[in-house]
């Protein structure tokens, strides 16, 4: 090709409402997304059609692995495993330091039934008679016992 | 791309009369920190999660030695076993009322059931028994059923093993 000098031609793009709309969407991202605290143990959750909020201060969620682990943690701390011989002591231990402290459960769908129903039995002795079991929302109408 | 030239800064005179500014020539290249902001961006865009996860809530009896004395006729026992013999499946439900004798239902059939009864008798209290081997999430799914249902009223007892026995045949 020979060398010629091109004409400019004289097309410039004003960015600038451009990258002002990327810093806004950027710096909203940024303040609304939370990280969860790293889990040692993945869990899969149940399915549910109950739309109610997990508490998000004064928690302590209490998780129960596929394997019938469990492990719990408070806020923002790493999690710690645990088990049900020194989970009743644990409860009263942590009420008592917070006593707005609510308990939230998060078990893995496969774990036993037999699990919770110690945990529960816990639950009942330590007197935290309320208590959330997290689950994922449902929005179809079906029943969460199909399939 | 991405540049921004500094606005010009001419020096006007008094009498509005303008005279050709000098231009200084200070532009900054605004690309790298564009990409760098794009990046983020899309970082925090695909990491987000809007959906956060419910909950069901569960409200224990505050005593466990207390009875609450109801009618025979308004309790619906349902009894949700896994059975020794795994050729009839992982898990089996069975449901009557009062002393009836146990039917079998499918899992997907229980809503209807309890919506039926419920509108039966609206003083029912159901009694869920589930045997210790059940997975999880069959519970949920049940609880959930139950409130889907609007029968708020049940509790959850440990599964006797002679009422396995009973059922696991």
């Amino acid at each position: 090709m020979a060398a010629k000098k091109m004409k400019r031609i004289g097309v410039k793009i004003d960015m600038t409402p451009m990258v002002d709309v990327a810093f806004l969407l950027l710096i909203f991202f940024m303040s609304t997304s939370q990280f969860d605290p790293p889990q040692k143990v993945p869990i899969k959750l149940p399915d549910s059609h109950s739309n109610l909020k997990v508490p998000e201060s004064d928690v302590l969620v209490l998780a129960i692995s596929k394997d019938n682990q469990l492990l719990w943690n408070v806020g923002k701390n790493p999690q710690e495993f645990t088990d049900l011989g020194s989970l009743e002591q644990l409860v009263i231990d942590q009420r008592r330091k917070n006593p707005r402290l609510r308990v939230a459960i998060k078990a893995d769908k496969e774990s036993d039934y037999g699990t919770m129903e110690d945990v529960m039995g816990i639950m009942q002795k330590t007197n935290t008679i309320t208590f959330s079991l997290v689950t994922e929302l449902l929005n179809s109408k079906r029943s969460a016992l199909r399939g | 791309m991405g540049a921004v030239d500094t606005p010009e800064t001419g020096v006007k005179h008094k009498k509005g009369r303008k005279r050709k500014p000098k231009r200084i020539g200070v532009k900054v290249d605004m690309t790298p920190m564009v990409d760098v902001a794009f990046l983020l961006l899309i970082f925090f865009m695909c990491t987000t999660v809007f959906r956060k996860p419910q909950a069901l809530e569960i409200n224990l009896p505050p005593d466990p030695k207390a009875h609450v004395e109801i009618a025979q006729s308004n309790v619906l026992t349902l009894r949700v076993i896994s059975p020794t013999d795994k050729s009839r499946g992982d898990i089996r439900a069975f449901w009557f009322i009062g002393t009836d004798p146990p039917k079998e239902a499918k899992l997907e059939e229980l809503q209807g059931i309890f919506a039926a009864e419920g509108k039966k008798n609206p003083k029912l209290v159901v009694l869920v028994k589930i045997d210790r081997l059940v997975k999880y999430h069959y519970m949920v799914g049940i609880i959930d059923d139950l409130q889907f249902a609007d029968l708020n009223r049940f509790s959850l007892a440990p599964l006797e093993p002679k009422e396995k026995q009973e059922v696991d045949k």
